[in-house]
């Protein structure tokens, strides 16, 4: 199924207008306000390609777009809809406030217990998460901006008191994000022997090199980050004592909340107090993807031009910008690691800290590389063999495949990959969390993946995986009932399976809507240049200029009659060609033969002419 | 309440869109009057098809009432007067139409003291007489433009409610004009201000109304060759965008009528009759008018932005 970013967003944005707005109003619903996660996403449906594409921008009602604004009429008219985004978003910010005055990240229903005979304590379900600390500072990032246009354009008096209170309070909002997500980065150093050590090697020496080998190469391909580490984070005493020893291995990341200890972070805000953490210091893959994604934006361009951070914050935003840098050339180096096959093609990944094996997890490991693929512009071996891995894992987990009687694969899908939350006993019966969106993140890095290869058939094998998981994606929406035509209903794709009932998950719905914003990225760029088809087309450029000359040597037609009509246009289009040989060399081509082909039968028929005499 | 009709160009429709917001206002049952300022070139007669007033009256129409020279300029009462044989019978439940033409001879003349005397006075009579009185001004920066800028800034004008339609058609340069027309150096604004308007209250009393608008999803526009489509489309979203770097954007906007054959050739009333029988006139043009209509004294659109 093709990929048509502007008219699937918009159906998406007609879905919610219709399941959240009822008569112009909006409606929480049972799940709002329970998690911070859940209504972040939620809300990110709307604002963050709101922000992303200048077509679905709604901070200027003067140049909403028409099918943008059909889309959204269930939530008011042109001018309107602007005025309630403020209101929901002042609304989102009051609700996910403490009472001491603090921000609050609380993951909510999104924690279970692992016994399901057991129940989470309100203060388990009130703690803090990754995932909410990174949707955070993406959606207070989209309202800065987005109030930074739109209170110029609005001058009603309500609404401007509204947009004050609102500015504040993302502010702290996104400050305290930042801080907590200092305070989640964890840096975990292990000896070789320990089980966790052993996993480790495993993995990386795939079976090829010892455990002593793997150690020797793992000192020296991360020598310079073990000492970047070392060096410019505060660590722990125990923690930087260790990681000086060259004989112990270590991997960084984030953890699934505030660390436990993990020191107060120094700051001239006022964020109110910071809570004490009660993750265990291990990185998980899954949250550590979902961190390294939110920072990313706070270095954006956006940002940047829009001058959306205060000093403070880009002290903070500094800070965070080293441990993304780390953390991403610390698993991107593991990922590719050793001379031969590559740790990731191994599927599926099996991590150390928490000993769990899926394809989910390679499937985080892949996102990490994708993402600093494009940043270092990759080299091509790279780029196809990231390729292959993405197609295995579209296999494996049967977005492309048919799944067969009893198959591990719908684990995947539904519920879910299920991570125990380490430390998390502290405060009563031991948590999990729950990641039910492999198929959407595919998706989203098979798109990102594509829009960085410019090599005509990487791109092409992308972007056929792509339709392809878009078609499986496309076709798990919910069809009736609440949640109409959004996410997630697995049961429509394997009718045969046990699988859950359709059930509106916002996290998903969230990920598809980043997808488009991807798929908007891919079309967006101009055409990949193939150098065939250049060569051809100027080949053809240079014949049809030729005959052009010697048409032009026949006695002058009349400027109206048809002949000199037809030469005209040929003129034209000559042109046109030789414009924009360079970027469309095909369409250039197309252009071209169409000239050869009209000059041919003037040629021709003054040929049978000749003949006649 | 007044309701003043601008424009910084001839030709954008002003006169028959306001005409038909005068007769949609009747049908609806308000008491509405029609003064035609148009001092260079009075047309409102022919849209409403009164003979007697064509291109104005003789003699005591509004220059000779202002000038001092008649104590009541001509009324003409449209339903009774007019040729148009579907107006003649006067729906039931309808308001009072009344026009109030020029003289055929006026043209522009200078505003002074006794002038405006009159033409407070005349304000305020009609203000109580009837719901609606829609002034039909001159293109452009006129003298009759000056007088109700000047008139509506008098103590006695301040409790009668006054609102602007500047009208112009959707073309790159009517968008500057009517931009220039309110915002400029020498614009509406300016001159009330100068007059002794508050800035921000005049902003708020005017609406732009788009006339003659070709809406490149609707047939027949819809329905062009696709490179032409194309074309219009872009067009249409660089004219939003530059109306919306002008002030003119929808913000600001009261009403948009569609490009219609029988606004542009006849210059007529649209009747219900024109669309729902004889189909000369398009569904969505008789909405626009009635929506238009209906939005004068809908505060909401009026509010500010």
């Amino acid at each position: 199924m093709q990929i048509k970013p502007r008219q699937h967003l918009l159906e998406v944005w007609q879905a919610i207008s219709r399941h959240s707005f009822t008569d112009g109003e909006w409606e929480w619903g049972r799940t709002g306000g329970l998690s911070s996660v859940a209504d972040a996403e939620r809300l990110l449906c709307l604002m963050y390609p709101a922000t992303e594409i200048p077509a679905f921008r709604l901070d200027e009602p003067d140049t909403t777009e028409r099918d943008v604004q059909t889309a959204l009429k269930n939530a008011g008219g042109r001018l309107e809809i602007p005025a309630k985004i403020v209101g929901i978003l002042a609304d989102f910010m009051r609700t996910h406030t403490t009472d001491d005055k603090r921000p609050s990240f609380s993951g909510g229903h999104y924690f279970s217990p692992r016994d399901p005979e057991h129940v989470l304590t309100e203060e388990q379900r009130a703690l803090g998460v990754v995932d909410s600390f990174s949707m955070s500072i993406t959606l207070s990032l989209a309202t800065l901006g987005f109030l930074k246009v739109y209170e110029t354009k609005t001058r009603r008096g309500e609404i401007r008191a509204l947009i004050d209170e609102l500015r504040a309070a993302t502010e702290t909002r996104l400050t305290a994000a930042m801080v907590s997500m200092l305070r989640s980065f964890s840096v975990n150093v292990f000896d070789p022997e320990e089980p966790q050590g052993r996993t480790l090697c495993k993995l990386l020496g795939q079976g090829q090199a010892s455990d002593r080998v793997v150690l020797q190469q793992f000192q020296r391909r991360f020598r310079s980050l073990r000492s970047i580490i070392g060096d410019s984070l505060v660590l722990g005493v125990d923690v930087a004592d260790r990681l000086r020893d060259e004989n112990q291995l270590f991997e960084c990341g984030w953890s699934w909340s505030l660390v436990k200890d993990a020191p107060l972070v120094e700051t001239t805000a006022d964020i109110g107090p910071q809570p004490d953490g009660i993750a265990r210091s291990v990185p998980y893959l899954y949250f550590t993807v979902v961190a390294l994604d939110g920072i990313q934006d706070l270095f954006s361009d956006r940002t940047l031009t829009l001058g959306l951070l205060n000093a403070e914050q880009q002290r903070l935003a500094d800070a965070l910008r080293l441990r993304w840098e780390i953390t991403q050339q610390y698993w991107s180096g593991i990922a590719r690691f050793g001379d031969g096959a590559w740790p990731l093609e191994d599927i599926p990944w099996r991590t150390t800290g928490q000993r769990q094996e899926s394809e989910y997890f390679s499937l985080s490991v892949a996102a990490i590389l994708v993402q600093d693929l494009v940043r270092r512009r990759a080299t091509d071996d790279d780029l196809t063999r990231t390729v292959a891995v993405m197609e295995r894992l579209a296999e494996r987990a049967r977005v492309t495949s048919r799944m067969t009687l009893r198959d591990g694969a719908v684990q995947l899908h539904s519920p879910g990959i299920k991570l125990p939350l380490q430390g998390s006993d502290a405060a009563g019966p031991p948590m999990m969390w729950t990641m039910g969106d492999f198929s959407a993140q595919l998706l989203k890095r098979t798109i990102q993946l594509c829009a960085l290869s410019r090599n005509p058939s990487s791109h092409d094998r992308l972007l056929r995986l792509a339709e392809d998981i878009f078609d499986h994606v496309w076709r798990r929406r919910i069809r009736e009932g609440e949640g109409t035509g959004l996410w997630d209903n697995p049961g429509a794709l394997y009718p045969d399976t046990t699988m859950g009932d359709a059930r509106l998950t916002w996290s998903t719905t969230e990920r598809v809507t980043e997808c488009m914003v991807a798929a908007r990225g891919l079309y967006i760029q101009p055409p990949i240049r193939s150098a065939e088809l250049a060569s051809l087309a100027s080949a053809l450029l240079s014949e049809a200029t030729h005959l052009l000359g010697s048409e032009q040597l026949e006695p002058t037609s009349h400027q109206e009659g048809s002949r000199g009509t037809t030469l005209t246009g040929v003129e034209v289009k000559l042109r046109r060609a030789r414009e924009i040989i360079d970027r469309q060399p095909g369409t250039a081509a197309a252009l071209t033969l169409e000239i050869l082909g009209e000059l041919d039968t003037l040629a021709l028929a003054r040929q049978t002419a000749s003949r006649g005499v | 309440m007044l309701v003043f009709a601008a424009s910084d160009k001839g030709g954008t429709g002003r006169s028959v869109t306001s005409a038909n917001v005068a007769f949609r206002r009747a049908l609806a049952g308000d008491d509405v009057a029609y003064v035609d300022f148009d001092f260079g070139s009075p047309t409102a007669a022919a849209v409403f098809d009164v003979p007697e007033a064509m291109g104005g009256v003789e003699s005591g129409g509004l220059h000779t009432y202002l000038r001092g020279k008649a104590a009541e300029p001509v009324r003409v009462d449209v339903w009774a007067e007019t040729e148009h044989e579907v107006l003649r019978d006067r729906p039931t439940g309808a308001g009072n139409l009344v026009l109030l033409p020029g003289d055929r001879s006026g043209g522009e003349f200078a505003v002074g003291k006794d002038v405006l005397r009159r033409c407070t006075d005349l304000f305020l009579r009609l203000n109580s007489e009837f719901d609606i009185v829609v002034v039909d001004l001159s293109a452009g920066r006129s003298f009759a433009m000056d007088m109700a800028l000047e008139v509506t800034s008098l103590p006695e004008l301040r409790g009668v409610g006054s609102r602007w339609l500047v009208y112009h058609r959707w073309t790159r340069q009517h968008v500057i004009a009517a931009s220039g027309l309110v915002f400029g150096s020498r614009g509406i604004l300016a001159g009330g201000v100068a007059r002794g308007h508050d800035e921000e209250d005049l902003a708020n009393r005017i609406r732009f109304v788009r006339a003659a608008v070709p809406d490149p999803e609707a047939a027949p526009w819809a329905m062009v060759p696709p490179a032409q489509s194309a074309w219009m489309r872009k067009c249409d979203q660089d004219l939003n965008e530059l109306a919306a770097q002008r002030n003119v954007g929808y913000t600001r906007m009261l009403g948009s009528i569609p490009l219609e054959p029988v606004l542009q050739w006849r210059e007529q009333l649209i009747t219900d009759e024109d669309v729902l029988s004889s189909r000369v006139a398009n569904m969505e043009t008789l909405q626009a008018l009635k929506d238009l209509a209906q939005a004068l004294d809908d505060d909401e659109a009026w509010g500010p932005a």
